[in-house]
């Protein structure tokens, strides 16, 4: 298929399963034998589709207000990349890069990496001292 | 530029100037106008490859559309000078992230980067797991 309508799964797991929690399109649009790469954190609730499934409604019980904003959206060849910061409560804010390969219409793998240094301090969890390195 | 142009800019940002340590590419792929100037930015690598001399950054996939090009990696590193109030103690970390170039007219203009900097002060044994 072609990188526009696999940009049109990607946009449409963030706005029908992340932000509005409508978990019946993962069935849709992700792979029951999906494949994540991600935090510690996240890779608890088991893989494919119904460890998905666990992940966002983990989310969503923690964040119930949490609003996410899509800032880019690429894709090349059976890839998709997201850029995006998300309003977790009022006064915690994160931010992310998602990639997500695509096969036959459903996300088959997917690589993370959100900034949840920035958002355990905002939230209290981690003391604020010591500084991220990057470029 | 093409997207294959840019990726190619994107991964000497990482290999010769980070892991090579070729401060050049500043001048020839950084837009004058980024991060504070090109003397700015040499001073920023200068400073992170004195605390982490050993630095490596191993790409492992590229994708790119228009301007922007999107680089997934994995980063190693011992820190051998004191860090963010860490004092150094010889620990190795190893952590993965992402990055997001823009290129205008064939230099970086934006840069967006994640980096799991939580994995890497609980590898520096700052933060516990």
């Amino acid at each position: 298929m072609s990188e526009e309508f696999n940009k049109l799964i990607v946009r449409r797991i963030w706005e029908e399963v992340w932000q509005a929690g409508n978990l019946a399109v993962i069935d849709e649009l992700v792979d029951s034998n999906h494949l994540l790469h991600a935090y510690f954190e996240d890779l608890e609730y088991g893989s494919g589709a119904e460890g998905f499934k666990r992940l966002v409604s983990a989310n969503r019980a923690w964040f119930p207000d949490g609003k996410l904003t899509i800032e880019d959206l690429i894709a090349e060849g059976d890839k998709v990349v997201t850029r995006y910061t998300a309003q977790m409560t009022p006064s915690a804010a994160t931010k992310g890069i998602w990639i997500d390969q695509i096969r036959d219409n459903k996300v088959v793998e997917s690589w993370v990496d959100w900034d949840r240094l920035g958002l355990f301090r905002q939230l209290g969890l981690i003391p604020p001292a010591g500084e991220p390195t990057g470029e | 530029m093409s997207s294959e142009a840019n990726k190619a800019l994107a991964r000497r940002i990482v290999e010769e100037m980070w892991n090579t340590k070729n401060l050049n590419v500043v001048d020839e792929v950084y837009s004058p106008e980024f991060g504070g100037g090109h003397e700015a930015t040499k001073q920023f690598v200068t400073a992170h490859l004195a605390i982490f001399p050993d630095l490596h950054i191993t790409i492992q996939d590229q994708i790119a559309e228009n301007d922007l090009v999107a680089t997934r990696y994995v980063m190693r590193a011992t820190q051998q000078r004191e860090f963010a109030n860490i004092q150094p103690a010889g620990k190795q970390f190893t952590v993965t992230g992402i990055e997001m170039h823009r290129f205008a007219d064939g230099k970086l203009v934006e840069l967006w980067n994640v980096v799991d900097a939580l994995g890497m002060l609980q590898q520096l044994g700052v933060i516990s797991k």
